[in-house]
């Protein structure tokens, strides 16, 4: 090395020739820094990241980008799992790979400036107390990749290629079509023609069956919290009842008590009532009511129990000073009630939203999405979820049901982020109030 | 100096990708022209098999009736051949999507149950390997069977049990069945009042059901030659299949069948006895017989517009595995499994049908006749993957029982089932 003696010896240390040394070989510019201990570790994990995974990787990422070129003997599925396992590891490894160059300049900077180097076990006792927390979250966090980022990456891959019966594995190969299948679902007959009013329905379903099952929940949680009921306890485990039987078994019942011929319905209660059997099942219009109401029925137990969870916890005072005030019923309601209610409950009632968007069970157990409307593939009470079941069981397109599935996701995020971001109870404490 | 970074990875990251994509490539090359000489259907397979193997593993049905006498026949074979064989409950709906990604990785099975309309899709996806039976062999099955576990002219299974639906009728009610179901409202009247939920014959009406209506009057799902069905002729909508749906539409208000009708309602009515006759599968004959004992008489569905009525069958059955490395010996366990005495075994233990001819004729049970006369008529399901758009009839049954102009609405909906057919991709 050329460096004079007269100039002290860290201010010609060069954070760029670190960071350059870093970026050719994870550890080098560590080495430079003469931090041996780092360098070595790093050194470590790249030898090992390469010869461990290196294979592994060009097969996936050759996998992905060609998904096969002769079939039965590549599995186009094979490797396109292989191919986002890959991309999910080099994500990792590009992500260490930035803090060793990140850590190699700092360092380096740090001794250019004169810094003078703790011994080894202090370093160590602070580089652990430094990534303590970062060292407990890792386990979830990788659980989180492989349980819902990969199968997430998985199912919007296959929106993109034409994965149906005739393209399967092992006979077949699967290829990437860009994206056919979303221009298809707009131009294709059988798929657009049923989309509109599906779509609609699926709307007016999830706002009006939530709306109410909400509306009532929240109704009964405020007669029972009134000082004047009795036996409190009581009713409230009555109410909860609905909660406790499993939903599909409702259902079912359900879907015999609306049975047009046999059901109690028609039979008693509408017979005793001196109407006219009603064509529950038979009927688009009438099915539609008879789901709202099982859906409010299965429901509102929940938002009870929630809502009266939360009335409890709303402290007198506030209802004292409005009764000093001389405010009314309603007033205490909308002022008092209502707010402390909904901020408690926000997030919870979004949920509900979003889950009644894709309630499936219900749609498909009481009634199969029938009855069958003339000229079309749809049901008359099929929401998207249930007619993508269909399509794709009468049609065997993985594809277009992953095409479909991306849009109700985009769809329920949308949705989802913007009530969030609305709501109060998700802004953190300190910026509120 | 952030973007520096990045650019910096992405440029290394793209160094190590091309440096590894042909070197892979080369590789791939080379293993599959091996192996692709080596895997021309079977062949290098068979020569080199004539080495027992030492174990064979078979996917069974996971219901516990025939789990356990697979199980039971599997020791059997063990005992004459010493060849372990490896009996692994796999439910039979899901054998199919498993088996694509099993069989390939090496982990699948050498033989393997399916119900035959599900033989498209097996061989589509190249997992179920063709047979050849010698006039022996052949022999084992009745000829219905072995018809319907054809798919393009090549035979691939080997045929377990055969199911089907056919007549079951209430002695106290009925002292005799009909012989066409269109005079059923003759025997209507005195049986049927709808207030007493009373009714002469019931039947879901369903295409599954209904189907005797569409082939006896002269229509047909697809077009057949030459053993191939031919997707693109739909035989739902001609002027057969119109009458058919016609004189069906006519028997449901004769009979006056509810439009709702379901399985469950239909089977509750039966069991309390306020029904002469219902159409039903081999499936519900326990329930009955447990209910209306000696009351229960089966017979052949009466005829439909002159001729025997065409049940839709099923088969169920063994398929050897593309990928297994003993397809000898899968072919020799699935012929055991599946010979006289063993179907018999089979038939005692879960009550379905043999689709061996002589096991077929032993069955003592006389409940069975009219199945087994029901079989001598039946058509198998198509088994062509085409088939599950059809199953939008039962749409347009719906609607032909609520009064609509049935011409209208099978045109409609031979439209539709064309329409999903060029959807799916073929």
């Amino acid at each position: 090395m050329e460096e004079s003696q007269y100039i002290p010896r860290h201010s010609t240390h060069r954070p760029w020739l670190a960071m350059l040394l870093s970026i050719l070989f994870a550890g080098l510019g560590q080495l430079y820094n003469r931090s041996y201990f780092k360098a070595i570790i790093f050194i470590v994990i790249e030898l090992v990241f390469i010869v461990t995974f290196a294979d592994f990787i060009g097969l996936g990422l050759w996998g992905i980008v060609t998904l096969g070129t002769i079939p039965k003997l590549d599995h186009s599925i094979f490797l396109l799992v292989y191919g986002i396992l890959s991309i999910i590891m080099l994500a990792i490894a590009a992500l260490i790979y930035g803090i060793n160059i990140r850590d190699a300049k700092r360092q380096a900077e740090q001794i250019r400036l004169g810094w003078n180097r703790p011994p080894l076990r202090e370093t160590i006792k602070q580089a652990y107390m430094n990534s303590f927390p970062y060292l407990l979250s890792v386990p979830g966090f990788i659980l989180l990749i492989f349980v819902v980022i990969f199968p997430l990456l998985f199912a919007i891959s296959l929106a993109f290629t034409n994965y149906d019966l005739y393209h399967s594995p092992p006979r077949q190969l699967v290829d990437w079509v860009g994206f056919d299948n979303f221009i298809n679902l707009v131009t294709v007959p059988i798929w657009n023609q049923s989309f509109l009013k599906v779509l609609s329905w699926t709307l007016v379903w999830t706002i009006v069956s939530t709306t109410l099952q909400i509306g009532l929940g929240l109704f009964l949680a405020i007669l029972v919290n009134d000082k004047r009921i009795k036996f409190k306890r009581l009713i409230r485990t009555i109410l909860i009842l609905p909660w406790a039987i499993p939903n599909f078994v409702t259902i079912m019942i359900f879907s015999a008590l609306f049975n047009d011929q046999f059901g109690a319905i028609n039979r008693t209660i509408l017979q005793w009532l001196n109407i006219a059997p009603l064509p529950w099942l038979t009927d688009p219009l009438f099915t539609k009511f008879a789901l709202i109401s099982i859906q409010v029925w299965l429901g509102f137990p929940f938002l009870f129990a929630l809502f009266t969870g939360v009335l409890q916890s709303i402290s007198h005072d506030a209802y004292e000073a409005a009764d000093v005030d001389g405010g009314t019923r309603w007033q205490k309601f909308r002022y008092i009630t209502l707010p402390h209610v909904l901020f408690a409950t926000a997030p919870l009632l979004i949920i509900q939203y979003t889950a009644n968007f894709n309630n499936f069970n219900i749609i498909y157990l009481f009634n199969g999405g029938g009855p069958a409307v003339r000229g079309q593939t749809a049901g008359g009470t099929d929401i998207l979820i249930s007619w993508v079941y269909k399509l794709t069981f009468t049609t065997n397109n993985y594809n277009m049901a992953a095409a479909i599935s991306l849009i109700i996701g985009v769809i329920v995020i949308v949705f989802a982020f913007i009530q969030f971001r609305r709501t109060k109870s998700f802004k953190e404490e300190r910026d509120f109030g | 100096m952030k973007k520096a970074w990045m650019w910096s990875f992405i440029f290394i990251l793209l160094i190590s990708l091309t440096a590894c994509a042909p070197n892979r490539e080369g590789q791939m090359g080379e293993g599959s022209t091996g192996n692709n000489e080596g895997n021309e259907p079977g062949q290098q397979l068979s020569v080199g098999d004539s080495a027992k193997p030492a174990k064979l593993v078979v996917w069974s049905n996971d219901d516990s009736n025939q789990l356990k006498v697979v199980e039971q026949l599997a020791q059997g074979y063990t005992a004459e051949t010493g060849i372990e064989v490896d009996v692994v409950p796999v439910s039979g709906s899901e054998q199919v999507q498993k088996l694509a990604l099993a069989a390939p990785a090496g982990n699948g099975p050498d033989l393997f149950y399916q119900p035959q309309d599900r033989l498209g899709d097996l061989v589509i996806q190249g997992l179920a390997e063709p047979v050849e039976l010698s006039g022996e062999e052949s022999g084992q099955y009745s000829d219905a069977a072995l018809q319907a576990v054809q798919y393009d002219g090549a035979t691939y299974g080997f045929p377990i049990s055969i199911e089907t639906y056919a007549a079951y009728y209430n002695k106290s009610l009925l002292e005799q069945i009909p012989d066409s179901l269109e005079e059923i409202s003759n025997i209507s009247g005195s049986l049927t009042n709808v207030s007493e939920d009373r009714y002469a014959f019931l039947m879901v009406p369903d295409f599954y059901y209904a189907i005797p209506f569409i082939v006896n009057y002269g229509g047909y799902i697809f077009g057949e030659s030459g053993g191939k069905y031919n997707a693109s002729d739909l035989g739902l909508n001609n002027d057969g299949a119109v009458q058919g749906m016609t004189s069906f539409g006519q028997l449901v208000k004769d009979a006056s069948i509810p439009a709702t009708m379901t399985i469950d309602v239909m089977d509750t009515l039966f069991l309390e006895g306020k029904v002469g006759m219902v159409i039903n599968g081999l499936w519900a004959m326990k329930t009955y017989e447990d209910k209306l004992g000696d009351q229960l008489g089966t017979a052949q569905i009466p005829a439909v517009n002159g001729k025997p009525a065409p049940s839709f069958v099923g088969v169920k059955s063994w398929f050897i595995s593309s990928y297994s490395k003993h397809q000898d010996w899968a072919k020799d366990l699935a012929l055991y499994l599946t010979n006289a005495s063993n179907a018999t075994v089979f038939y005692e233990q879960t009550g379905e049908i043999p689709a061996h001819p002589d096991a077929q004729q032993a069955i003592a049970n006389e409940l069975y006749a009219g199945f087994v006369a029901q079989i001598e008529s039946g058509v198998s399901m198509p088994n062509i993957p085409e088939m599950s758009a059809v199953w939008e009839m039962d749409s347009a049954i719906d609607f032909i029982v609520k009064g609509d102009d049935p011409k209208a609405v099978l045109d409609e909906t031979a439209e539709q089932i064309s329409a999903q057919i060029a959807a799916s991709g073929q």
